[in-house]
């Protein structure tokens, strides 16, 4: 498996990983600044709307994780440059935990809005449904014990995932019209005071950071172990 | 600094999304960390023995 | 191509020892629900809709290895993809043979269990579509995934876990009774998605 990556590409994202960690801290210490001390409390939720600067990033990414993981499946499937299934590979671990995440927050966040730890509304649910997509792919993955053969193998689980999540969110959605009077969407707050913006904005832009830096150390990992393989394969 | 603390009556809801937010994506971390050094170990092993 | 199905039917039923474990299996698990809530008519009719979504589902979900997996582990996938080259032939057999082994008996004993369950004629038709257009699709669902796992380790709940987010738009639309044109579009996609994957994860795991 011959990873196409040039020397200075590889030189870059090992140069890049104390600079990405610093930066990372720095924007999560002043994302919690404006998050928790400088941004207005909510004049409906009070202070319990802090959580949304950690849990819509969270939701953005979990989504955003898939979408690359779709994408650089269809991309392997077109290049079958084996980068497209390592950067698949590393955004599914981290799109799940994001997905956790998202869940988790929204539910603590839930008690207090809502009364109740959890709710079956449409968009819960869909994310619920998403993060068993994101498992059923990662345990396929470490259960065929030939890599070659994993990577084409999930290649196309990700692709049928992609393809099943407009359905899957079609039908929920559906199906809790179907099932929920319509009282308690309260999550969906459209307008945004600028004063809450900016630390969602940084909030982000910290997730957004720590994300790529876990990616580059997953990039660095699947580069050693070609290293490794291939010393083993010559002698 | 007790009104940071105390969240307008919602602190264990917020301390615990926090929490569990920074605690996650620490343990994300540090596991790929620990991996990438143990991949490293084993490089230079292979390394000194070729040697 | 009628060869190869007579094959696949014979072994299936030869195998699983036919139509009458099958239809036991889905009884039980109607019996079950009695028990569990009460002989209230009503409450029952209700229920009855849902359970019997579970019934399909478990039918189908449990005996997906009956697939591939034979066939593949004693080496007779090889020699049948050797004898019938379009690949399309052998899928569309194993949806037959699939389909009539774990989910035809349902359809013959579904009467039998509406009367048990105070169904009125009109819903058992509706039940009835749903059911039918419902199970193609599930059966196409679990082919292709049984494809590509034919070189997995053979864990059911690892294929559960995979099969099972699949299945809920088909659950969803499968309980509201009249939803059946829904089902047999969801059924049709997945019918062109399965002819693809399927063919994609035998042709990877023969080479």
């Amino acid at each position: 498996m011959n990873l196409r990556l040039t020397n200075k590409q590889i030189n870059i994202i090992e140069k890049a990983n104390p600079f990405l960690i610093v930066s990372t801290i720095v924007a999560f210490t002043f994302g919690l600044y404006f998050s928790l001390l400088q941004s207005p409390p909510d004049y409906i939720q009070g202070d319990s709307m802090r959580i949304m600067y950690i849990h819509v990033p969270s939701a953005w990414f979990a989504l955003m994780a898939y979408t690359i993981l779709a994408g650089s499946s269809v991309l392997w499937f077109i290049t079958r440059n084996p980068i497209f299934s390592i950067i698949a590979r590393s955004i599914a671990q981290i799109g799940m935990i994001f997905t956790l995440i998202s869940l988790v927050t929204g539910s603590i966040w839930g008690k207090p809005t809502w009364g109740v730890w959890w709710v079956w509304d449409a968009r819960l649910t869909s994310m619920l449904l998403l993060f068993f997509l994101y498992l059923a792919y990662i345990f396929l993955w470490q259960s065929i014990t030939n890599k070659d053969l994993a990577s084409k193998i999930s290649a196309a689980l990700a692709i049928v995932g992609f393809v099943n999540i407009p359905i899957i969110k079609f039908s929920v959605d559906w199906w809790n019209t179907l099932h929920q009077p319509a009282t308690i969407s309260k999550l969906s707050s459209p307008s945004i005071d600028i004063s809450m913006m900016v630390p969602l904005f940084i909030m982000t832009l910290a997730t957004f950071l720590f994300l790529i830096t876990v990616f580059f150390i997953r990039l660095r990992i699947e580069i050693l172990d070609n290293k490794i393989l291939r010393i083993r394969e010559v002698k | 600094m007790n009104e940071l603390i105390s969240m307008g009556g919602y602190a264990p809801f917020i301390w615990s999304a926090y929490g569990f937010f920074f605690i996650t994506i620490i343990i994300l971390f540090i596991t790929n960390f620990l991996r990438l050094k143990k991949r490293e170990e084993v490089l230079n092993k292979i390394n000194n023995n070729r040697d | 191509m009628f060869a190869l199905l007579k094959r696949d039917l014979y072994l299936a039923l030869y195998s699983s020892s036919s139509f009458f474990y099958t239809s036991s299996f889905f009884i039980l698990i109607l019996i079950i629900l009695p028990f569990l809530f009460g002989t209230n008519d009503v409450q029952l009719q209700v229920l009855f809709k849902g359970i019997i979504w579970i019934g399909l589902s478990l039918s189908i979900l449990l005996t997906m290895e009956r697939i591939f997996n034979a066939d593949y582990e004693d080496g007779n996938l090889d020699v049948i993809i050797q004898r019938y080259p379009s690949l399309e032939t052998i899928i569309i057999s194993k949806y037959i043979t699939h389909w009539v082994v774990y989910c035809l008996p349902l359809f013959i004993i579904l009467p039998i269990l509406s009367f048990l369950f105070y169904v009125s004629l009109d819903n058992f038709f509706l039940i009835f579509l749903n059911l039918f257009f419902g199970s193609l699709g599930m059966v196409f669902i679990v082919t292709f995934v049984s494809a590509l796992t034919l070189g997995a380790k053979r864990t059911i709940f690892l294929k559960a876990i995979i099969v099972i987010p699949l299945f809920i738009p088909f659950l969803i639309f499968g309980t509201n009774l009249g939803s059946w044109p829904i089902l047999l579009a969801l059924s049709m996609m997945s019918f062109v998605l399965s002819m693809y994957v399927s063919a994609y994860g035998l042709r990877l795991y023969v080479e």
